[in-house]
C-alpha cells in the first residue's frame, strides 16, 4: 500500500524498536491531519517544557509551587491510541492511569493559574466552542509563546483541524472501498460466530464490564481486521478524506505549522535563558 | 468555573446543568451519575450521556476521554487544564465512557 502522506518527520519517529501495536500502525498510511497534530516532534517537547517553566516561575513569584507531572508520549503512541476504527490489537489496551491529584486543591493556586474565573476568552470552531482563562499564569505563558494576538486564533485553528478530523471520519463510512472492506470484515466475523454492522458498533455493544483483552468478540474483531486488511483500507481512505478536507480549507495546515514554529522559536529562547 | 479546583467535569447538557466531578481516572462511567448544577440531568447516568466537559486541574493533568470503557475504542478528545468545552458537537455527544487523566503531554488537546 502506498504511504499516502509519508514525510520525513514521520519517518524519523518510526523506529524498529516500537512495540507491536505501534509497529502495526507504522505500516499504514498516516492521515494528514493526524500527522499534523499528533505526530510529536522535538520542537513540540520543547514548547511543552517552556510552557511549564513559564507557569512554574509565574506561580513561584506569587509564593506558590506548581508541580505538574509531565508524561512522555511519543508520536507513535499518540497515533496508536486514536483508534478511529475501534480496536487494532489486544495487547496493552487498558493503560495504566497516572496517580490522582489531590482533589482539595489550593484555591490560591487555581487563582494563580487561571485568574479570575469570570474572565474567560472564547474560541470557536465550526462545531465546537471552547472557553479559556483570560488571565493567570497559564494564559500569560501561552501569550508569551504564541503572542497575545495569536492565542485565541491558535485554539480556533486547532478546533478547525479537529472539525476536519471528525468530518473526515464521519464521511469515510460512506466510502465505497471502506464499505467493501467492512463487508469482508463482517463476513469473516460471521464465520467466527459473531454479528456486528461494523467494528465501532461491535465495541459499543459489548457489556460495560467486558474485558476487551479477553472477550471472544474483540478477539474475532481484531483477527478479522488482520485477515481482511480492513485497517489498511480504512486508514488509506481516511487519509484521502482528510486530505480532501485540508484541500478545501487552504492555508489552515500552514497556519498551524506557523503557530507551532513561532512557539518553538520562543521556547528555544526561554529554555536557553 | 463550574468545575471545582482539582477536578475534571462532565456535564449532562450545558455547563450550568448537572455534572459529575472526577478527581481520578475512571475506566467505566456506568456507575456514575450527574448531580448539582441547575438540576437538569440530575440522577442520569454519565455513561454515553455527556454534552460538555471542563478541566480544573491545578496539577497539570489533562482529561482524555474515550469512546469505550477501559480507555478502549476511539480517543474522542482531550481537555487542557483551565479549559471548558462548552458544547460538544452531535457526533461527540453521549459517547464518552471512560476518562484517563494524563500528566502534561505534548499532545495538542482541542483547547490549545
Amino acid at each position: 500500500m502506498a504511504l499516502a502522506v509519508a514525510g520525513a518527520g514521520v519517518a524519523g519517529l518510526l523506529t524498529a524498536s516500537a512495540p507491536p501495536q505501534e509497529a502495526a500502525a507504522q505500516a499504514r498510511a498516516v492521515p494528514p491531519i493526524h500527522r499534523l497534530v499528533y505526530v510529536i516532534t522535538e520542537a513540540d517537547r520543547r514548547i511543552t517544557e517552556a510552557r511549564h517553566r513559564l507557569i512554574a516561575e509565574c506561580v513561584a513569584a506569587q509564593g506558590l509551587a506548581y508541580t505538574a507531572r509531565a508524561e512522555t508520549v511519543t508520536g507513535d503512541q499518540a497515533l496508536a491510541e486514536l483508534r478511529p476504527f475501534g480496536l487494532e490489537h489486544l495487547e496493552g489496551v487498558t493503560s495504566t492511569a497516572v496517580p490522582p491529584e489531590t482533589p482539595a486543591a489550593d484555591e490560591r493556586l487555581a487563582r494563580a493559574l487561571f485568574g479570575d474565573p469570570e474572565r474567560r476568552v472564547v474560541a470557536r470552531g465550526e462545531r465546537l466552542e471552547v472557553s479559556l482563562p483570560a488571565e493567570g499564569c497559564q494564559a500569560e505563558a501561552e501569550n508569551r509563546l504564541l503572542g497575545p494576538e495569536n492565542r485565541v486564533r491558535a485554539t480556533e485553528v486547532r478546533l478547525r483541524l479537529y472539525d476536519g478530523e471528525r468530518e473526515a471520519r464521519e464521511q469515510v463510512d460512506d466510502d465505497a472501498a471502506l464499505r467493501r472492506a467492512t463487508a469482508a470484515w463482517r463476513s469473516c466475523l460471521a464465520g467466527l460466530g459473531f454479528d456486528a454492522p461494523d467494528p465501532v458498533r461491535l465495541l459499543a455493544t459489548l457489556p460495560p464490564d467486558a474485558d476487551v483483552r479477553t472477550h471472544p468478540a474483540t478477539a474475532a474483531d481484531v483477527r478479522c481486521k488482520r485477515r481482511t486488511g480492513y485497517l489498511d483500507v480504512a486508514y488509506e481512505r481516511l487519509a484521502a478524506r482528510q486530505q480532501a478536507w485540508l484541500d478545501a480549507h487552504p492555508g489552515l495546515a500552514d497556519e498551524w505549522r506557523a503557530l507551532r514554529h513561532r512557539q518553538a522559536v520562543v521556547a528555544a529562547v526561554i529554555l536557553a535563558g | 468555573m463550574n468545575c471545582s479546583s482539582g477536578y475534571h467535569c462532565l456535564f449532562y447538557s450545558t455547563i450550568d446543568s448537572s455534572k459529575h466531578q472526577f478527581f481520578n481516572s475512571d475506566t467505566n462511567f456506568a456507575d456514575n451519575t450527574f448531580s448539582g448544577g441547575n438540576g437538569i440531568g440530575s440522577g442520569q447516568t454519565v455513561n454515553n450521556n455527556s454534552w460538555a466537559a471542563s478541566n480544573s486541574s491545578t496539577g497539570g493533568y489533562e482529561s482524555h476521554y474515550y469512546d469505550g470503557t477501559g480507555y478502549t475504542g476511539a480517543f474522542l478528545f482531550c481537555v487542557n487544564p483551565g479549559a471548558t468545552v462548552r458544547s460538544l458537537p452531535t457526533s461527540l455527544r453521549d459517547r464518552a465512557s471512560s476518562l484517563r487523566l494524563r500528566g502534561t503531554t505534548t499532545i495538542p488537546c482541542i483547547s490549545n
